[in-house]
């Protein structure tokens, strides 16, 4: 039984860290609380679903044209809106919360309400002992590890990351010594919308999707990246890591809802003693 | 020294004229209207007194909960559970084969406990979680994400526990009965939730305007500062939030009473995010934004719905987006700002002279 | 109100590091009752870190600080401000911007009071006459009305220097009063805290030296979270000790430029 939950578990984790990545970096890096995330995710499972459920494209296709699209809706909400909020918490609340509401009824509107079935592009099932995992789960788990140690490379090793590291701890600073910071920022704000939209094609083919189910995600990817710590993309990993398998766990053994309750009450306790979540880089 | 009401110096008094003219127009609407118009005011009515609530919390304090259904829902749900006891076990849980309730609901079945409860109920979640929240200084993000949060978990556990609370579904055919066992005719009952209202609408300005209110304008404004003149903030955040919470709870039971339903979608993210969308377009920290808001997108949102069922969420998108880039303080707001900026230059003129 | 004699600061020994370094540092200091004392030191010296600690917004690593024979360390910044009537006013203008002059002054007058006068009792017209006659001292009684954001950076300090004033506090803690100020304010500043605060214990951190020998009594020199030298402005003038710290610091201005 645990060796099932824990395995559970650790495919909620790897799906979880993949739908808060682009969230770490938007909350993380920009200090922007998107309440449109879980729209995005859908939007990039509707795109996936556009490309192989009607166009009859191949997966990679799929994933690739859900990174690009959402990634430009990205980029069009922070030249358009987002851009004149930073710094303004309630307001950029309102205005995330307004845009997921457009972007639902638009996702109604073009595909209908129901919800869409995919099938998964791999099949079979790996056995591990008694637990079952299916191959689908474990591309899941590479992807994720993939999307995080591109994003880590493209932070810490290229020019661009250096520049966005830079913006995000001094933006007058960064300015001056002439960096674009308004291009930056509009490009932090792209990448984690299209790994969001990416993480959403990668996860059609397992969950219901429909266009309302957008804030089912938002919660749950909120609570990985506040409780790993903001400051630290590391925190989403060990974040979705223990949200997931206590989720795995929990619900295994008691009742989903209860799971998802007691996460929520133990992160809230970790605010109020770790405001800066568990892992917090060392600053004087 | 007590200043005049109703003078040209004090600057509450174009708000005192706008909310006095409202509460005339609402008092005089049912003559005009048939009972299914009617039944949508009285939602407003309720709706009202909720942004009442928030308005406190978030226009004055600043602190913007993102869940406060949670205590909507906790009042409604509480007198709803019990109101509906009345007749034996409820259809909601006989259908699912239940047919003994908790011994909890044939206390709340008694209709003053069951009110009482409510308010009760949300006073002391408020007062823990406020002061677990408060003590250490929680960035202001951090709330509303807690709240937020909460307002999920409740939403869910109210789904899940499908046998002692309607589950999606909901509750529905509550007796519309307040605080003693007698049912009270729809149209009556109006003007009862309209009195409700008003008294509110007295404690909340009375709140306000008096020397609590403006130490809760300066928690708002600048906590730290405030520390050093000896006010215990924490207490200050503490007691508002339990006061917000309560009127919060006051809302739902005249929700769930007078719309005799009330089901997991008034009390969870969507029903939190709405009422913030009232005070934002009304404008907050002045009380009567909170009326207007409130009867602008309450309204807007019958008659839309009613036309353009598929459009309505974009239009409301849309409209949310104009206010907070073109009517950042509201209506109510910048109508005030315009009214201050005219005296002061009037007055920098005079000195010119 | 009790006897302003016993009204003596005692900082002994006081010392705070964060993760390791040590930003204030031993640091004696006696303020007698009545007096104003003035601190002066290059950027980084402590300064504002000192009156953290005595302002109880930062815990002492180690030390002590009594002021009328009643310690404070360790105590938070409200009791401090209500037990031990500590007013402090903030380096930049800190006041409540949203809210009129007038209101900035009600608060900073009815602090340490019960929740049943806060909710029910009246203003009453001795209130009025006290917040009129303080706005007088900080020239802003024609902008009673005005919105604190409107205010110049200057007046914004005076409200502040008014607010703290009110406050009734037996010791103020001034940090920076002057800055952004022209020199005509600052004159008047200094004019204020000499013809106001004449039986307080003050406490002023000020970079300007000309409103430093306005006001000073005694100059303190903090060096590095050391208390580098102590005497009268013109002993401090002539201090080798003290003309090298500052040196040092304007030659650092100087390459900084370049």
């Amino acid at each position: 039984m645990l060796l099932t939950f824990i395995i559970n578990g650790l495919m909620t984790a790897a799906s979880l860290l993949m739908l808060s990545m682009g969230m770490a970096i938007i909350f993380g890096i920009m200090n922007v609380v998107n309440l449109a995330h879980g729209e995005l995710i859908i939007i990039g499972a509707y795109v996936s679903y556009t490309m192989i459920g009607i166009l009859q494209l191949p997966f990679g296709i799929a994933l690739l044209s859900s990174f690009v699209v959402t990634g430009i809706i990205g980029a069009i909400i922070e030249k358009l809106v987002v851009k004149k909020l930073y710094g303004k918490t309630a307001e950029t609340l309102l205005v995330t919360y307004a845009l997921s509401m457009i972007f639902q009824q638009v996702i109604k509107l073009l595909y209908g309400a129901g919800y869409i079935h995919l099938s998964s592009p791999v099949s079979g099932a790996v056995k591990i002992g008694k637990a079952i995992m299916p191959v689908y789960y474990i591309c899941i788990i590479a992807v994720a590890a993939i999307m995080f140690l591109v994003t880590l490379i493209l932070f810490h090793k290229t020019r661009l990351g250096m520049q966005i590291r830079a913006v995000s701890q001094n933006r007058t600073m960064a300015g001056c010594l002439g960096v674009n910071v308004k291009k930056i920022d509009t490009l932090t704000f792209a990448y984690g919308a299209g790994l969001t939209g990416l993480a959403g094609c990668m996860i059609a083919p397992i969950n219901s999707i429909s266009p309302f189910v957008g804030s089912n995600y938002i919660v749950d990817t909120f609570m990985t990246v506040v409780l790993g710590g903001v400051d630290s993309l590391f925190g989403s990993v060990l974040g979705s890591v223990i949200i997931g398998e206590s989720n795995a766990v929990i619900g295994g053994y008691i009742d989903t809802v209860f799971a998802e309750m007691i996460v929520v009450f133990a992160v809230v306790v970790i605010i109020r003693f770790k405001p800066k979540g568990l892992i917090v880089r060392e600053r004087r | 020294m007590k200043q005049k009401l109703f003078s040209k110096d004090n600057p509450m008094s174009m708000m005192f004229i706008i909310d006095i003219l409202l509460f005339v127009f609402l008092a005089i609407f049912p003559l005009f209207v048939n009972e299914f118009r009617l039944q949508i005011m009285a939602k407003c009515l309720c709706y009202i007194v909720f942004a009442y609530s928030l308005d406190l919390l978030w226009g004055y304090v600043g602190l913007m909960s993102m869940g406060h259904a949670v205590f909507f829902g906790i009042g409604a749900y509480i007198v709803a559970i019990g109101y509906s006891m009345e007749g034996g076990i409820p259809s909601y849980m006989t259908s699912l084969g239940v047919m003994k309730a908790p011994g909890i609901y044939y206390v709340l079945a008694h209709k003053p406990i069951a009110f009482f409860a409510a308010l009760i109920g949300c006073g002391v979640v408020a007062s823990i979680l406020g002061a677990f929240l408060f003590t250490k200084k929680v960035n202001s993000v951090f709330f509303s994400l807690i709240t937020f949060a909460l307002a999920r978990v409740f939403e869910l556990l109210i789904i899940n526990q499908q046998k002692y609370t309607g589950g999606a579904n909901g509750i529905t055919q509550v007796p519309s009965k307040l605080l003693v066992d007698v049912e009270i005719p729809d149209n009556i009952y109006y003007f009862v939730l309209l009195g409700i209202v008003v008294l509110v609408y007295v404690f909340c300005r009375y709140l306000t305007n008096s020397r609590y209110g403006l130490i809760l304008e300066a928690v708002r404004e600048n906590e730290d500062r405030l520390n050093f003149f000896g006010y215990n903030v924490v207490r200050f955040k503490v007691v508002v939030f339990i006061i917000s919470a309560v009127i919060a709870g006051l809302a739902g039971i005249m929700f769930a009473t007078s719309q005799s339903f009330i089901g997991p979608s008034n009390v969870g993210i969507s029903a939190s995010t709405a009422v913030l969308v009232w005070l934002a377009l009304g404008g907050r920290g002045n009380i009567t934004g909170a009326t207007v808001g409130t009867l602008v997108v309450c309204w807007a949102e019958s008659l839309f719905s009613e036309q353009l069922t598929d459009y309505w969420n974009i239009i409301y998108g849309i409209m949310v987006l104009l206010v907070v880039f073109f009517i950042p303080k509201g209506i109510v707001g910048t109508l005030r700002e315009a009214v201050y900026n005219k005296r002061t230059e009037a007055r920098h003129n005079l000195e010119l002279e | 109100m009790s006897d302003i004699r016993e009204n003596r600061l005692v900082v002994r020994g006081l010392s705070v590091s964060f993760n390791g370094f040590v930003a204030v540092d031993q640091v004696d200091l006696t303020v007698e009752p009545g007096e104003t004392r003035v601190i002066i030191g290059p950027n980084g010296a402590g300064k504002t870190t000192l009156l953290d600690l005595i302002t109880g917004k930062t815990a002492a690593t180690a030390g002590t600080v009594e002021f009328r024979n009643h310690q404070l360390a360790g105590k938070s910044t409200s009791e401090i401000c209500n037990k031990y009537h500590v007013g402090r006013k903030f380096q930049g203008p800190n006041v409540f911007h949203e809210l009129t002059v007038h209101e900035n002054m009600q608060l900073a007058m009815m602090g340490n009071q019960s929740m049943g006068f806060y909710v029910f009792s009246q203003k009453t017209r001795e209130e009025e006459e006290r917040i009129d006659a303080c706005l007088k001292k900080v020239n802003l009684l024609e902008y009673k009305e005005v919105k604190a954001s409107s205010l110049s950076h200057g007046q914004k300090q005076w409200l502040e220097i008014g607010m703290v004033i009110l406050q009734n506090a037996e010791l103020i803690v001034l940090d920076e009063p002057t800055a952004g100020m022209t020199a005509e304010e600052t004159y008047k500043t200094g004019e204020m805290i000499k013809n106001n605060l004449k039986e307080k214990t003050v406490l002023v951190i000020e970079h300007d030296m000309d409103f430093v020998k306005q006001i000073a009594e005694k100059v303190t020199v903090l060096h590095q979270g050391r208390v580098l030298a102590e005497g009268t402005f013109e002993e401090m003038e002539n201090d080798p000790r003290v003309i090298s710290v500052y040196l040092k610091q304007t030659e650092e201005e100087e390459d900084a430029k370049c």
